[in-house]
């Protein structure tokens, strides 16, 4: 295959074709943590990568948000090569989504318990999720053809500044190859690769703009926007104890769970729908194929409306026109 | 403990909040001197630059190979589309890129509910024991 | 055994509260007995020996006080809450688990940015923006700014007197965090920004976090 060189006549479209990738000949394998002696990439460089400006484009990163740092943000301490890499905008990307996060969760259910709070925290925004979000939402490719077939391809060196680059563990095997050296400590898989260079983009956001409401506000789109449903994250071990024990806590009337229908009592398949009560107020409902379930299910869903709890206040702390809401007294202990 | 979490990923919803365009990356085989390529041929030369121009968020490669021109999409999901244009002119070249550009990247599947949702129902499941009693079945 | 209790509730009749028209409630004082519920205000004590109640958060209260100026002070049940750990009373008081997490994580955002701008990107991640939001850090901030009087948890272990095996850095650490979680859900950003800026963040004040991270080394 050989392809047509074509230079656009504007940056913003991403017809480019170019050459050879260059390496340095100084040896980069233990990258030291400063960056200080790394290049960072022109944006004219950066402008002659098609993948690289598309990607920016994709995401509707505003104008401020310079190709150089999109390119750092893609570039793992890992790679090789002398590129300023993304250690320092990794780490505030993630301290800009883990507050984030939490703050949107506790501000939706105030109620939430701790456990359930951190597990929801971590669906968000685990490696595994911004994996996902990197690569099945956002697109971002990995930087893994071989040198050789570049050089082959006549790819310019600079076409490859838009992908993602690290060192990965699964080096390609050959037969009849086998590896002595061991593991080196900067290999990392695909999926930490793409958490990096997620958090990083949203760390370089914030560098590049200087706001923090417009990377809350890329927070909310990309990453909160999608969906999680929490009353599917919860097991409880003893329901109807946990329950009792809240409502002593809330200064509730003890829970009493009465049957409201019933059918089928002496066929093979009964059906019982249990309320849970505290004096007059109905706390949950449930069913059942026997008593002793359709009470323990009708436990479950009120200690579910308890935790989950969504205040119709929809602010969070960090809007300008905050109110503020309830703030919970903390996961009943049994 | 007396709670266990019970760890879930998020479901994507591409539109609301953000939308991303699903095409990624859309290459252009073409033949030099082929009769089939003609009209995409006029199309690199005369629309490409304004196409990508207009259409920021999409890489476009160009292949040389010998044969019918084929235009392919590569989407986010990790598919692929291809498109044989052989024969076609200038517009229809545009109207297959068009197409491609539109295009999820999903399989074409037949669609059996006129309503698809990842949502539960606002108005819950019919249940025959929370009818009035007095006309409630009983076994 | 139930000679003995009968004994007991009748030498103290007097303290029997009636709590509902059908139940009688009898809370015990003075020596423990098996099988009867003492009063909480008899064993509800901090590590100092400071009974449970909003008395003790008056220190805080103070220190807030000039941060809030003349806007509306955070409530009394709200500081008490952020003063006391978990481990205090078997949870069975409000603690402020949730509160200090969230705490912790502006804390972190915050100090993040401020490394940004003093000695951008690359000092993220430095030993010395490590330590400035350490545990052992933020608990003596909480001791140098004398808030640690009134704060409720209890000792894993009565023996241990070392505050960083003890617990107590840890538990003075989980309070500040909470203290900014709570100002930030009752009292929104601008001021908890205020508080890290004016009180955490500032280099001119020697009980700031900057200061004391120099002087712990």
């Amino acid at each position: 295959m050989q392809s047509i060189i074509k230079s656009s006549s504007s940056s913003s479209s991403s017809v480019t074709f170019i050459r050879i990738r260059q390496f340095s000949t100084s040896s980069t394998l233990f990258n030291n943590l400063s960056n200080s002696n790394k290049t960072i990439v022109s944006e004219e460089d950066a402008s002659k990568s098609a993948p690289l400006v598309a990607l920016h484009k994709r995401l509707n990163l505003p104008n401020d948000y310079k190709l150089g740092t999109l390119t750092r943000a893609l570039t793992c301490r890992s790679s090789r090569g002398n590129l300023a890499n993304n250690y320092g905008l990794n780490i505030l990307g993630k301290n800009f989504l883990s507050y984030y996060v939490n703050e949107y969760l506790l501000s939706k259910y105030p109620r939430l318990p701790l456990p359930v709070l951190n597990t929801a925290v971590s669906s968000y925004i685990s490696t595994e999720s911004l994996h996902n979000v990197g690569k099945y939402s956002w697109g971002i490719e990995i930087d893994e053809t071989p040198i050789l077939n570049k050089i082959l391809n006549e790819e310019p060196k600079e076409y490859s500044l838009g992908k993602l680059r690290f060192l990965p563990i699964n080096q390609i095997e050959e037969t009849g190859i086998t590896k002595l050296t061991s593991k080196s400590k900067d290999e990392i898989n695909s999926s930490s690769a793409y958490a990096l260079g997620v958090r990083s983009i949203i760390g370089g956001l914030y560098i590049s703009t200087q706001s923090e409401d417009l990377t809350k506000k890329f927070i909310y789109d990309h990453i909160i926007s999608r969906k999680l449903d929490l009353s599917k994250m919860f097991e409880f071990e003893q329901p109807t104890r946990e329950l009792s024990r809240l409502c002593k806590r809330e200064g509730l009337t003890k829970p009493i769970a009465k049957l409201l229908v019933e059918n089928g009592r002496l066929s093979d398949k009964p059906i019982y729908v249990v309320g849970v009560f505290s004096g007059e107020e109905k706390l949950g409902e449930s069913y059942g194929s026997s008593l002793n379930e359709a009470k323990i299910r009708a436990s479950v869903n009120a200690l579910k409306n308890w935790y989950l709890y969504k205040p119709l206040n929809n602010s969070v702390p960090s809007d300008k026109d905050y109110k503020p809401s309830i703030i919970d007294h903390g996961i009943v202990i049994v | 403990m007396p709670i266990k979490p019970i760890p879930l990923l998020p479901k994507f919803q591409n539109g609301l909040g953000s939308f991303i365009l699903q095409c990624k990356k859309i290459t252009l085989q073409v033949d030099k001197a082929g009769g089939s390529s003609e009209g995409l041929r006029q199309f690199l030369k005369l629309r490409l630059n304004n196409y990508a121009i207009s259409n920021p968020k999409i890489e476009f490669r160009i292949v040389e190979k010998h044969g019918h021109p084929i235009i392919k999409g590569h989407y986010i999901n990790g598919r692929e589309k291809a498109i044989c244009i052989r024969n076609l002119n200038v517009d229809n070249v545009e109207n297959k890129l068009n197409l491609l550009k539109e295009s999820s990247g999903e399989q074409l599947r037949k669609r059996t509910n006129k309503v698809e949702s990842i949502n539960q129902s606002i108005r819950g499941i019919w249940s025959p024991l929370h009818v009035d009693p007095s006309i409630r079945h009983k076994i | 055994m139930f000679q003995s209790i009968r004994s007991s509730i009748h030498s103290q009749l007097s303290t029997i509260r009636i709590t509902s028209y059908r139940n009688i409630g009898y809370l015990h004082r003075g020596e423990r007995i098996r099988g009867l519920i003492r009063d909480e205000s008899e064993y509800l004590l901090n590590p100092n020996g400071l009974k449970y109640n909003l008395e003790s958060i008056l220190p805080l209260k103070q220190y807030l006080s000039t941060l809030l100026e003349n806007k509306s002070q955070i409530n009394d049940e709200l500081l008490l809450q952020i003063s006391t750990h978990k481990s205090f009373a078997h949870g069975s008081k409000p603690f402020n688990e949730k509160l200090a997490i969230y705490g912790g994580h502006f804390l972190k955002y915050k100090t993040s940015l401020f490394a940004i701008q003093t000695g951008g990107i690359d000092s993220l991640g430095s030993k010395t923006s490590k330590d400035l939001i350490s545990r052992k850090v933020l608990a003596e901030f909480i001791r140098k700014n004398e808030l640690n009087q009134g704060i409720y948890w209890k000792k894993r272990d009565q023996l241990l007197t070392d505050s960083s095996i003890n617990g107590e850095d840890s538990v003075f650490a989980t309070v500040l965090e909470a203290l900014i979680g709570g100002l930030l859900l009752n009292k929104g950003k601008l001021i908890t920004e205020k508080f890290i800026n004016e009180r955490l963040l500032n280099e001119t004040d020697p009980n700031s976090l900057i200061n004391i991270a120099k002087n712990i080394k």
